[in-house]
């Protein structure tokens, strides 16, 4: 062993050595509840019992499943509903708010939500939603004269919509912060010499903002598919999944299969189900992103 | 012409704030709708339609919620797994961001890419073989179960940390190496006081995450003496039924403490998420 | 360069955690699930007690959900067990309502079930299924005593837990539903007494009917704007088939009837009542509401519940209430009640101290332990006789307890097949629940359903 060779095993001795607590995470925490899912997918399991391997059977009994495909489909409509919403008022918002007094304040105000939990938020956001006692149909007749009363959380038309909105208000103001934050770093020059060509308001925003934007708006547009499809503490504390299942979704029915019907392989399926989901998505993003996403200086 | 011109634009500028106000309005309204049902009997919250302005000032719901239920070891719950957290991670995350930022080793390569995968899983995917990890490892339904896999699994907050590290320059790794300092000894006096600003981000992150993290103690939880602010929270939802106005002043109490962090670290929390957006 | 001594020391502490932790983990499973046959030992346990006080006191533990009140008393009725003799020391607990089932069945995957617990709905076919429960057979039969035969309704309320001869668990108390209604608002409103009606037996779904329709009138912003809620979940689903004279949902072959017409007839009885608004069914205004709240506030006129709702509406000052079954249906020839689940009393059939627990088991679910936990706000009927007394003694909050104790000898526990399959459960509620959203008509979706069942859709 030469001293060069000696020299990089003692390297990546060290380096292990400080990586050590990560990878343990990484291996125990990361990887291996991943080939676990794997595994306990091909079984039956009640936890009490022994473990019994059925192969694809717990696989195919969750597909064709009317609960998994009602959950997926929800799911599904939530994305839809949500990451548009939720990312287009980001970005309003973030427009306005960019050369306006206070900034500072209302940027505050806008992510207090963010960091409130959501148990707290369910509490207040289920009288808000309340068809008699809400304020929100009060508002909605009394100042805006709407002679309707909303069922909200209690209609299977709405109640999806109902958590959608309380989503946003929670979430928007994280994606707000990072498009102020890319607005800052837009070039004035950019917009210097968009006048001298004569550029009115709305061209500059259409040809210059916009896409320098793009690798906000991509990252914002991920973290929010990958949180939405994720969605678990609103429904399952707001409508339990209901009416007739209409809030029931992916997270919640994994939940429901591992920790109350107690059937780990069934529960892992799912898992299985919504991990691959999570990766062609991931993917997609990635491959059209290049083709869109405009990286300033590349 | 010009006139007309700034009085368009004047025009703008006041539609301009009218909706900004408006969507300050809409953001604070639940919470003022909180604190105002938490203060008044609960009767008074039953009225159509709703009564808007606080005519009552009744702070014993306050008590009452505190009292009926083991508020108390809740929080003391929930401060010992945020700060065991807190301590931990930050140690376990900036020595690995370190080493994947100024360090070359075998498996590198596939290592960070490793990380950066496990970012994308969410804890729904997972939270049923964590289950049974826990469970076989002796940990349900303890303390330790909700501190040590955030602990040291921290795909983001490595990430984070490795782009700071990355951006400061190597020469001062290579004079210290030089000088003959050891690696943990570079990482400690050198890189760790360089990203303090990164740190405090990442710490308040961490701070509020596990504070208000539902799920987790949700499936790794049994007893009532471990619930977290949380899931104590949750379970009263179910209990008191029967009086919104001590559920509303139970939830301000467990509000509070992440707002007040949040108050005096907002600038941390804003620069932390920007600099892990922008560079993702 | 030399490795640091640091990172030595790292190292060390690293390897010493993990492997501590595989030695945790390969010590958990070796525990083999034979089952332990309980040696029929109560007089043992007799004698025993008279020999001179061991050092120790053997240790019970015992899972039962409620409240913070009700674990409150819970504690209390440990201590009381524990501090009458000497021999055993029993610990109680705590759990949430909502968080039982996970729990038990958590607590037994990770074989630190408690001694003794309470068996429901949830976790009953999976402790069945595991052998799980321990079999009392042998402790009732040389036991003189334990009497099963002196228990209120016993072939109801043991249902579950009595196959091939032997029995599994005792349901110590009962709670059959019925309403509960605001006697100040409906005798002001110019109508008689239910309680009245239900005496002479012209308590009818009419003579309801009439009472909703006239409080809806009179609703205005501060008075009441509904009768009744029908709260979402599978005891008032029931109610209203089985007070049309519905016994069962299954025929005595143990297939699925829900489509009987005596049940379609009260679904469409019901599903008028919503459309005229009289009824407001419970899910259709989000969570976080339910009868009891409004109740309470004098918002509706009748509520559902069975006497667990007592403690609740004693503290009501602002109006006068009273009790009354479900009024009768066309097809009914008699009042009837249903009691929402099993809380039977169970022991582990893993225990290290089978005489012990049965000792406290006995004392639990008899005289003693029933005067214990359901004398002083009480929460449900106590169900061995003799007890009629602590009902009774409502009577200084409302006319007549009494209607409790009659009820509840007619009371009709779920059905076995609802009960004890969570899945087929869950199809039968999805199915009440689009019917009373007024999604789906009664006929229809009830024949829907029992096709479901019966082609095993759930699973």
């Amino acid at each position: 062993m030469n001293i060069k060779q000696k020299r990089n095993l003692k390297k990546n001795v060290n380096a292990y050595v400080l990586l050590l607590p990560q990878l343990i995470g990484l291996v125990v925490f990361g990887a291996l509840p991943i080939i676990m899912v794997f595994v306990i997918s091909f079984s039956e399991w009640n936890l009490i019992g022994s473990m019994h391997f059925v192969g694809f059977k717990s696989i195919f009994a969750e597909l064709k499943h009317p609960y998994f495909t009602k959950a997926m489909s929800n799911t599904l409509v939530f994305v839809i509903m949500n990451v548009p919403l939720t990312v287009g008022s980001a970005f309003i918002i973030a427009m306005l708010l960019n050369n306006v007094r206070f900034k500072v304040l209302f940027r505050a105000i806008y992510f207090m939500p963010v960091v409130t939990s959501v148990v707290a938020s369910v509490m207040v956001w289920q009288w808000l939603f309340h068809p008699d006692f809400g304020p929100i149909n009060a508002v909605l007749n009394g100042v805006f004269h709407l002679p309707v009363k909303i069922l909200w959380l209690g209609s299977t038309k709405t109640a999806m919509l109902s958590i959608v909105i309380m989503n946003a208000w929670q979430t928007l103001g994280y994606g707000l912060i990072l498009f102020l934050a890319g607005l800052q770093a837009v070039p004035g020059v950019y917009y210097e010499a968009a006048t001298i060509d004569g550029a009115n308001k709305w061209q500059k925003t259409r040809m210059i903002t916009v896409p320098l934007l793009s690798p906000t708006t991509f990252y914002c547009v991920i973290t929010s598919i990958i949180g939405s499809f994720q969605v678990f503490g609103q429904p399952y504390l707001l409508t339990q999944g209901g009416p007739l299942r209409s809030t029931y979704t992916i997270a919640m029915h994994i939940f429901q299969k591992g920790f109350t019907d107690m059937e780990m392989g069934r529960a892992c399926a799912v898992s299985l189900v919504l991990f691959v989901i999570i990766i062609i998505i991931t993917g997609i993003q990635f491959r059209v992103s290049k083709r869109w996403v405009f990286y300033e200086g590349e | 012409m010009k006139s007309a011109k700034s009085y368009l634009n004047n025009i703008a500028i006041t539609f301009k704030y009218i909706v900004i106000v408006i969507g300050t309005i809409v953001m604070v309204f639940p919470f003022y709708w909180m604190i105002l049902t938490s203060i008044r009997d609960a009767s008074l919250s039953y009225r159509i339609p709703p009564v808007f302005n606080p005519t009552q000032f009744k702070w014993q719901n306050y008590v009452e919620a505190w009292t009926a239920y083991p508020y108390g070891h809740a929080y003391i719950n929930s401060f010992i797994v945020t700060t065991a957290v807190v301590v931990f991670s930050l140690f376990t995350t900036s020595l690995a961001a370190f080493v994947f930022a100024k360090m070359d080793f075998a498996g590198k390569k596939i290592l960070f890419p490793m990380i950066l995968a496990t970012m994308m899983i969410p804890f729904q995917v997972t939270m049923v073989p964590v289950y049974l990890i826990m469970r076989s490892m002796h940990l349900y339904n303890s303390l330790l179960a909700l501190i040590i896999p955030s602990s040291i699994f921290n795909a983001s907050g490595v990430f984070l940390l490795r782009q700071f590290i990355k951006g400061i320059p190597n020469e001062y790794c290579e004079s210290a190496f030089i000088d003959g300092a050891g690696y943990f000894k570079i990482y400690y006096a050198i890189y760790l006081p360089l990203i303090k600003t990164a740190l405090i981000s990442l710490m308040i992150f961490i701070f509020i995450g596990v504070y208000n993290d539902f799920l987790m103690p949700l499936i790794l939880i049994r007893d009532i003496k471990f619930y977290t602010v949380p899931i104590l929270l949750a379970q009263m939802k179910g209990m008191w039924t029967t009086d919104i106005a001590l559920s509303d002043a139970a939830a301000a109490i467990a509000v509070i403490p992440v707002l007040l962090v949040y108050c005096f670290a907002q600038r941390y929390i804003i620069e932390g998420i920007t600099l892990s957006g922008l560079k993702a | 360069m030399k490795i640091n001594r640091k990172s030595i020391l790292a190292v060390v502490v690293t390897v010493i955690m993990v492997l501590s932790l595989l030695a945790a983990c390969s010590s958990q499973s070796n525990n083999t699930s034979g089952t332990t046959v309980a040696e029929p030992a109560a007089k043992t346990v007799e004698q025993s007690t008279a020999a001179p006080a061991p050092q120790k006191k053997v240790h019970l533990t015992w899972l039962y959900f409620g409240n913070p009140d009700e674990q409150k008393q819970w504690t209390a009725t440990a201590k009381a067990f524990t501090d009458m003799q000497d021999k055993i020391e029993v610990e109680y607990i705590p759990c949430a309502n909502d968080a039982y089932t996970q729990k038990i069945l958590t607590m037994f995957a990770s074989h630190d079930a408690p001694d003794t617990f309470y068996t429901r709905n949830g976790e009953t076919p999976t402790l069945l299924k595991e052998n799980k429960l321990l079999d009392l057979t042998p402790f009732i039969k040389v036991d003189p005593n334990f009497n099963i035969d002196s228990y209120v309704n016993i072939e109801q309320i043991n249902k579950p837990f009595m196959k091939d001869g032997k029995v599994f668990a005792i349901g110590d108390n009962d709670n059959p539903m019925l309403l509960y209604y605001n006697k100040t608002m409906i005798t002001g409103l110019g109508f008689q007494d239910p309680h009245d009606m239900y005496q002479a037996g012209t308590w009818t779904w009419d003579e309801w009917t009439k009472i909703a329709a006239k409080v809806k009138d009179s609703s205005t912003q501060s008075k009441p704007i509904y009768a009744f809620i029908q709260d979402a979940w599978f005891g008032p689903n029931f109610l209203w088939a089985l007070s049309n004279g519905v016994g069962s949902f299954y025929t005595a072959d143990g297939k699925p009837s829900y489509n009987d017409p005596k049940v379609v007839e009260a679904l469409n009885w019901i599903v008028k009542r919503l459309k005229d608004k009289t009824i407001l069914y419970g899910a259709s205004s989000g969570k976080g509401m339910d009868g009891g709240q409004l109740f309470q506030a004098g918002q509706i006129a009748f509520s559902s519940a069975g006497r667990w709702m007592v403690p609740t509406y004693k503290k009501i000052t602002a109006f006068k209430w009273d009790i009354v079954p479900f009024p009768k249906g066309p097809q009914a020839t008699q009042y009837i009640s249903y009691t929402p689940g099993y809380t039977s009393f169970a022991i582990n059939a893993e225990t290290k101290h089978t005489e012990e627990a049965w000792a406290w088991f006995r004392w639990f679910v008899g005289k003693d332990g029933q005067t214990q936990n359901w004398g002083k706000g009480g929460n449900c009927l106590p169900t061995i006789k003799g007890l009629e007394q602590l009902v009774l003694d409502d009577k200084a909050y409302y006319e007549h307890p009494q209607t409790f104790l009659d009820i509840q000898k007619v009371a009709i526990w779920p059905d076995i097949p609802y009960a004890m399959n969570s899945k087929e459960g869950k199809l039968v509620d999805d199915a009440f629940q689009k019917v009373f959203m007024l999604q789906g008509d009664p006929k229809s979706t009830m024949d829907q359903l029992c096709s479901d069942i019966t082609s095993g859709a759930a699973n």
